[in-house]
């Protein structure tokens, strides 16, 4: 985990990006985040918790989870505690009177009407699945709401820097806020709701996938064809029977399987130029034990995503014309 | 989510729990700003000395949980 040698700096300036040479190391190595993925396993199971854990388990890189908590810069910080003070009110009490729908998908037009308005970018409906919740959790809503909400470009122009870090936390927040607060008007109309912001139980990706916000990059983020890559996701969990939307394909396979931005320009090495086969399913996957660290270090590393061709909202839809245009018919 | 949070139960929960959670969640939250501003503090300036220097700080010597 620890590299040898530091970062050529020979201008006097200090390197960038930062090299991955890391202030910390654990004195006995804890097992590989790769081999608690899944990563070259053939049948399929559900995700362990590996970093950022609900305190469910005890975690095997629990250290440097630790001490990425107390290196944060303060605003850092006070940005995560806010977003915790406010995910205490993710589930509450239920209306008694249900409101009824003409049907799901009168009642998913309507939620997702009320996701934009409470702040949201773009808004998916899908099915909550075994993929998408952690082994050490069970969820019985079975339809998830998934936002999104872009980051700031302006932030993730300093990537990888705490700034980068900052922006990120602040598309956490408003994130979180527009479920939570769609989390309450599902609540009010009477069906039981839970918003989960940055939480541990669930895995926003799969969801996010299911209920066609993306398609997964080889950076191992979502990528949208109305946002780009450069996005934050929350979501709700909800009994109310809503119509689900389909995943898409806006040609993102296309792309990542020729560009080599993000594996090239990756300061840890972390990205791979294959698929993997990971938990009983080929796809792209980031090397945890090498991501991690420099994620830890940087304050939240978000270099791939700055650097990826559809990291410009504006441009996605156009990307994603062409890529799908030269397709064969 | 935090232990305390998951005995909220849905749509079960009176004021007085809410308020009880709401003291609990407040508590953990000063904590952990106390932890980043004392522990915390020697830790970044300890990470730092380490950095300049080339070496590394055994971080598995920080006590679990406290973050």
């Amino acid at each position: 985990m620890i590299a040898s040698s530091a970062g050529g700096a020979t201008s006097g300036r200090a390197p960038w990006p930062p090299p991955p040479v890391y202030p910390f190391a654990y004195e006995t190595p804890p097992v590989s985040g790769n081999a608690i993925n899944g990563l070259g396993e053939a049948t399929r199971r559900r995700a362990r918790e590996v970093f950022h854990g609900s305190g469910a388990r005890p975690l095997e890189w629990e250290a440097l989870q630790s001490y990425f908590g107390m290196i944060v810069p303060l605003k850092l910080l006070l940005l995560w505690m806010s977003i915790r003070w406010a995910a205490r009110n993710s589930s509450g009490p239920v209306a008694k009177r249900r409101r009824a729908f003409a049907s799901p998908a009168a009642a998913a037009a309507h939620v997702k009407d009320m996701a934009k308005r409470f702040g949201s970018e773009q808004a998916g409906i899908g099915p909550v699945t075994e993929d998408s919740v952690y082994d050490t959790f069970t969820i019985e809503l079975p339809h998830a709401v998934v936002v999104a909400v872009a980051h700031d470009p302006r932030d993730m122009r300093h990537s990888p820097d705490a700034a980068s870090g900052v922006g990120t936390m602040r598309a956490y927040r408003k994130a979180g806020r527009a479920a939570l607060r769609l989390a309450r008007h599902i609540r009010k109309m009477g069906w039981r709701a839970v918003a989960y912001g940055q939480s541990a139980e669930i895995l926003h990706i799969p969801l996010a996938i299911a209920a066609g916000i993306g398609q997964l990059g080889k950076h191992g983020s979502l990528i949208s064809r109305e946002i780009g890559t450069s996005f934050r996701l929350a979501a709700v969990l909800t009994e109310l029977p809503l119509a689900h939307d389909a995943p898409v394909d806006i040609g993102v396979e296309d792309l990542c399987a020729t560009c080599l931005r993000c594996s090239t320009d990756c300061p840890a090495g972390a990205i791979a130029d294959a698929k993997q086969i990971v938990r009983g399913t080929e796809k792209w996957y980031v090397d945890f034990d090498k991501c991690v660290p420099y994620f830890v270090k940087t304050y939240g590393c978000g270099y791939c995503l700055e650097v990826c061709p559809w990291a410009d909202g504006a441009r996605a839809g156009w990307l994603s014309d062409r890529l799908l245009a030269k397709r064969p018919p | 989510m935090a232990g305390f949070e998951k005995e909220f139960v849905l749509g079960a929960a009176r004021w007085r729990r809410r308020l009880a959670r709401d003291r609990r969640l407040a508590a953990h939250l000063a904590r952990v700003l106390w932890m980043w501003a004392t522990v915390g503090r020697k830790l970044r300036r300890a990470s730092a000395a380490a950095e300049r220097e080339g070496r590394a700080l055994p971080i598995d010597r920080l006590r679990r949980g406290r973050v």
